[in-house]
């Protein structure tokens, strides 16, 4: 169809305010890029702006051999992989019982749920039960404490309760049952969501600082979260004066950069593989067919 | 007869025996279904036992003058004495309040951003542009409020910031964006907001793939205009969401996010700027004062409760709810 | 179908997973059982971990230094790393669960106290009576260390080292603009606002541009820096013997800062600059004429900040001058602590002996001065004062740079004069050369018998309020600086004058009477027993006595 003189207008100005937004967004990361790609002596005098002065890879190579990284950044995919694994499954078989209408007591379990996501014992308390399950110092110890996220399930909960009935009907019919119901009909519907709530817990698993920092002992565990803030602290207190002889160790801020970009890296590598679940009317066809 | 639910005057009915038998028949076929159900949903509950119930016990150090010394269950108990201390300080409640202040505004005017941001996304048929633009918005939700911080400082600062340049060009005078509570309140709900869009935007996009293409096409053809469209067709195709995540933000409200305060925040704007998290730093409480701490925690998830309660009440009136 | 073998496998994971994790996994907890005495003991300890270890050389609990401890040392010691910005959370998850170390490394003074007060450390007094030897020494060496380790209840139960003292922070002036516009270095208030209008006014450094500043580094992060030491605005000082609490000369330190920003010599956005970054660029950048900065590793502030300096501007000539004179009277700047704690001793320590061994151990000068050096021939060589030089930068970079948080008991001086700051610096660097001249000219304008300007003693020394007066007096102090800020930048609708009326106000009612009371208590109890700068003073005399002598 022809588009109309009002839709067209509609279109442009959403393109222009799209992109303005997405300049806006992007050069926060050019000028961290530049950072991490300028001579040292550029960058402590402040002269790097969004393109790298005397370009080097100093910066990266004493990252990726002065420090721990590489290590580290292992022990974050290890502890983002399995522990989405775990929660994705976990919390599926949370939110599909609580979607269905007549799972008993659906009411009281979502309240008592979603009291927990308001009301929690504290570092502390929870620390003292993962001690006494013998976790501390395992990836046990943050798989297990944040194995479902509340507030995730209950977005999939709804979605899952959003399902047309259609569905459910056809279930029937065929003489599914709840567990066929589950893997043959609701989850294929639900990709676009599965990967949004794999997506969020992935991005909380690879950013865990405070669990990370209060469960593990071994260093050779950190994962990459740890290790960069300890690298970024180390200069915004610069008054370490206490021992003046280490302030000569202090993280140049090219690698701080260099460190932030490491991270930040493969969470924007994974997000467009994730965007191909976003297509619109995938459960329009399903549903059809 | 005895046992019979009394569900109005006496109908014709069938005979009792055949209605009890269908009755426990529904009642079997109920069991049936949720035999797997049940199955399922038991390693659910032991989690939510051992790793969210078990710690809550722990809340009673907010009664109790903790110390490492008499452990968890010998420390003395002081009853309420830890939230006297924190009420008769004047300053406790006024940083209650800018806590609540910039929460609540934050997600006022927050709110309706991303899912603005997910429509305008959907909206785009080019797909390169539009995963480009998906991928790029998403970005700053990932850098620490450390470097964002400094950025915004550098964006606004009086000598040489980018804006004040525009705003000298104008009025012949820089503007001290930081300084003044009321722009630094705007500077730091826009920057929150600007931070976490593109993120936000993520769950209403996918909400939005649900929405069935030929509804818009029926739109079309009785002539709506695009804003039309969006308003009868988009917005009510993903109105659980909203709703959904408009109850779960009220338990957030009070967790105003102790790195985005810290960072921005300076000498001339703490009566507005100082929140229950820079509090609790700033006095070291972190540090020893656990019984505090505690107490603190536990009055910010009461107000959340009964936010997130009153929230759920009306979302029902719309058959919404969360429960 | 795809997904549903996704969904199998995603279950088997999970059964698979829960039962390996739950069966397989077992952790650190629990300290170390102790063999019997006599035998080696078995002993843990902390360290501070910094992100800094070389990929390949291990980890910081396992590496080239803690086996060569353990080989070399008296005690198999088992090292459990500390993050060091984090110490406090992990400190206190390790001792609420029974799971920490023997030995806790600590430089934060309230977090020993913390510990203390939790009653969480074992007291030293009789097990270094009778099981030590070189730190027992060295406290009868230096009865000062015995003094600072001592807590409210009598007995001892830190154990630190002894540090030179010198000038944490120096300030600035070049020199060369001085020359260029004609100028005197400024003695008091008035000249020094003159020197500064002089300086962002009149083009300097001659390139034509209005961008110079007067002075800088107004602030570092959230202390006030250069301006509380010179007017000695502290919140709890001695005048005449007796303690003063209360917001002692601010308002004159303040009318001073407004008079410098209402005349234009400071970056007007000073507030937001919140670890003086912006401030530091600045000066490296050559437009600042005036510059405080914290000077307590001059090696390092040679190797780095004055070395870009020299690099960027070549011309430029610094020059450390004297805190000019106030109307409150005129001070010098902060110094060194010269007695520092270190460690502190778990209660629960199964093996006390061994841990005063390994204590012992760390306080012998060959230990430290490997710890810091390397291995003669390997990482360094004696230049011909007998002091070690780095021979190979990568491998002391690689093996030992990264290591010093193993020394925190090593009081360097002990090694005799080459543990002297004055000797660290290679003098063939350039940038090393002027930072050495600077630091004895730093020497020679501060260490002086002129109060200093940070109150009763350094921060380390001071004592820790009973927590209900900690809140209150955190609460009354971050009001009256804000209020103070205020009248900073507010011109004429907020005068200096207002503020102080409403600080004083604040302060009495925000608790400052009980406050004042606390502290001159402890004053009257604890006043010789207590070091202050007067004491680092002789300290300091005594240690370059000493060096003389080594000469």
């Amino acid at each position: 169809m022809r588009k109309t003189r009002g839709e067209q207008v509609f279109y442009m100005i959403n393109y222009v305010l799209l992109t303005l937004v997405a300049i806006s967004c992007i050069l926060p990361l050019l000028n961290i890029v530049a950072l991490s790609l300028s001579d040292a002596r550029a960058v402590v005098s402040g002269k790097v702006g969004l393109w790298p002065v005397d370009f080097t890879w100093f910066s990266y190579h004493s990252l990726l051999t002065g420090t721990p990284i590489l290590n580290a950044f292992w022990n974050s995919v290890e502890i983002t992989l399995i522990g989405t694994g775990l929660s994705m499954a976990v919390t599926i078989m949370a939110a599909y019982p609580l979607s269905r209408r007549h799972f008993y007591h659906r009411r009281f379990f979502t309240m008592a749920m979603v009291f927990t996501m308001i009301f929690n014992g504290g570092l502390i308390p929870t620390y003292l039960v993962v001690q006494n399950l013998g976790l501390v110092n395992s990836y046990g110890a943050l798989w297990l404490p944040g194995l479902v996220s509340t507030y995730n399930m209950l977005i999939m909960r709804s979605y899952f309760e959003n399902l047309p009935g259609e569905v459910d009907e056809a279930a029937r019919i065929d003489g599914c049952g709840e567990l066929g119901l589950l893997f043959r009909i609701v989850l294929p519907l639900s990709k676009p969501l599965l990967a949004t709530i794999a997506l969020f817990y992935g991005v909380g698993y690879w950013n865990s600082f405070m669990s990370v920092m209060i469960y593990i002992n071994d260093t050779s565990k950190y994962n990459m979260t740890v290790l960069v803030q300890n690298m970024i602290m180390s200069n915004l207190n610069v008054q370490d004066f206490t021992d003046p002889t280490m302030i000569s160790n202090l993280t140049p801020e090219g690698i701080r950069a260099a460190a932030v970009i490491v991270m930040v890296i493969p969470i924007l590598a994974v997000y467009p593989f994730l965007q191909k679940y976003f297509v619109k009317g995938v459960m329009l066809g399903s549903i059809k067919g | 007869m005895k046992g019979e639910l009394a569900a109005g005057p006496p109908r014709l009915e069938p005979p009792d025996s055949e209605v009890r038998q269908r009755i426990r028949q529904q009642r079997l076929r109920r069991f049936k279904m949720n035999i797997p159900l049940l199955l399922m949903f038991l390693p659910v509950i032991l989690f939510y036992l051992i790793f969210r119930y078990a710690p809550i016990g722990g809340l009673v150090i907010a009664f109790k003058d903790y110390n490492f010394y008499d452990g968890l269950w010998n420390s003395p108990w002081v009853g309420f004495q830890h939230f006297q201390t924190l009420f008769s300080d004047p300053r406790t409640v006024e940083i209650i309040r800018n806590t609540l202040f910039l929460s609540l505004l934050s997600i006022i005017v927050g709110f309706p951003i991303p899912i603005i941001l997910a429509i305008m996304l959907n909206e785009v048929r080019n797909m390169a542009f539009k995963r480009t633009v998906q991928t790029v918005v998403y970005m700053p939700h990932f850098f620490s409020w450390v470097i964002i911080a400094m950025m915004i400082m550098t964006v606004f600062s009086l000598e040489n910031g980018i804006v004040n340049r525009w705003v000298e060009a104008w009025t012949g005078e820089p503007y001290p964006f930081m300084y003044n509570k009321g722009s630094w309140i705007a500077v730091f709900v826009g920057s929150g907001i600007w931070k976490d869009m593109g993120f936000n935007a993520i769950i209403f996009l996918a909400a939005l793939t649900t929405i069935d293409p030929s509804q818009y096409e029926a739109a079309q053809m009785d002539g709506a205009s695009k804003m039309r469209q969006i308003w009868h067709v988009t917005l009510p195709g993903i109105r659980s969401t909203i709703i959904l995540l408009l109850i779960l933000s009220m338990g957030r409200v009070m967790e105003v996010g102790f790195d985005q305060v810290y960072m921005l925040q300076n000498s001339n704007v703490n009566e507005v700027a100082d929140v229950i998290s820079t509090y609790i730093y700033r006095t070291g409480l972190q540090g020893a004062q656990f019984s505090l701490t505690t107490a603190m925690g536990l009055f910010e998830s009461l107000v959340a409760f009964i936010l997130i309660y009153c929230a759920n009440y009306i979302a029902r009136r719309f058959n919404e709810g969360l429960w | 179908m795809v997904i549903s073998i996704k969904a199998w496998m995603k279950s088997g994971l999970v059964l698979g997973l829960i039962g390996g994790i739950l069966a397989g996994c077992s952790g650190g907890s629990g300290s170390e059982q102790a063999e019997g005495e006599g035998a080696r003991g078995n002993i843990t300890s902390t360290i501070y971990d910094r992100g800094a270890v070389p990929s390949g050389m291990g980890t910081i609990e396992d590496n080239m230094w803690s086996k060569w401890i353990n080989e070399n040392g008296p005690a198999n010691v088992k090292y459990t790393a500390v993050p060091r910005w984090e110490s406090q959370s992990k400190l206190n998850v390790l001792f609420a669960s029974g799971s920490a170390p023997d030995v806790i490394f600590e430089f934060g003074t309230p977090i020993r106290n913390t510990l203390f007060n939790q009653k969480q450390l074992m007291p030293l007094d009789e097990l270094i009576e009778n099981s030590s030897v070189e730190y027992k020494a060295l406290m009868e060496k230096y009865p000062q260390l015995k003094k600072a380790g001592i807590k409210s209840d009598g007995k001892l139960y830190e154990v630190g080292r002894m540090n030179e003292v010198f000038p944490l922070t120096s300030f600035f002036i070049r020199e060369d603009w001085l020359e260029k516009l004609n100028l005197e270095v400024p003695t008091n208030e008035a000249e020094m606002l003159a020197v500064a209008k002089a300086f962002t006014e009149n083009d300097p450094d001659g390139n034509g541009a209005d961008d110079t500043y007067g002075i800088g580094g107004l602030q570092f992060g959230d202390t006030a820096g250069l301006f509380r030491y010179m007017y000695n605005a502290n919140w709890v000082n001695v005048e005449d013997g007796e303690i003063v609490v209360g917001p002692n000369h601010m308002k004159e330190m303040t009318a001073f800062k407004r008079a410098l920003f209402e005349a234009g010599v400071v970056d007007k956005d000073f507030l937001t600059d919140k670890d003086g970054a912006k401030s530091k660029q600045d000066f490296l950048n050559g437009k600042i004429g005036m510059y405080a900065a914290m000077t307590a590793d001059y090696t390092g502030f040679a190797a780095k900040e004055l070395d870009t300096l020299m690099q960027n501007v070549p011309d430029a000539k610094l020059n450390v001058i004297a805190l000019p004179s106030t109307s409150v009277g005129q001070y010098t700047m902060v110094w060194n602590n010269p007695v520092q704690m270190t460690a502190v001793v778990n209660a629960r320590a199964k093996n006390p002996e061994a841990v005063i061994q390994y204590i012992d151990f760390l306080t012998k000068t060959e230990t430290g001065r490997t710890v810091k050096n390397g291995f003669e021939g390997t990482h360094y060589t004696l230049n011909e004062q007998g002091c070690p030089r780095i021979s190979d930068q990568e491998k002391y970079k690689q093996e030992i740079s990264w290591a010093g948080d193993y020394a925190m008991l090593y009081s360097r001086l002990e090694e005799g004069k080459c543990g002297y700051t004055e000797m660290l610096f290679s003098e063939e660097i350039p940038s090393q050369k002027e930072g050495l001249r600077l630091f004895k000219e730093a020497r020679e304008v501060y260490m002086n018998d002129l109060p200093v300007g940070e109150g009763v003693t350094h921060s380390e020394h001071m004592p820790q309020l009973p927590k209900e007066l900690q809140v209150k007096l955190t609460n009354v102090t971050t009001a009256i600086n804000d209020i103070f800020t205020r009248s900073i930048i507010s011109g004429s609708k907020y005068t200096v004058e207002q503020a102080a009326a409403e600080a004083q106000q604040k302060w009495e009612q925000g608790g400052g009477l009980e406050i004042e009371t606390w502290y001159k208590e402890w004053w009257s109890k604890e006043k010789d027993n207590v070091l202050v700068w007067d004491d680092f003073y002789e300290i300091y005399e005594q240690q370059q006595a000493d060096f003389k002598k080594s000469e």
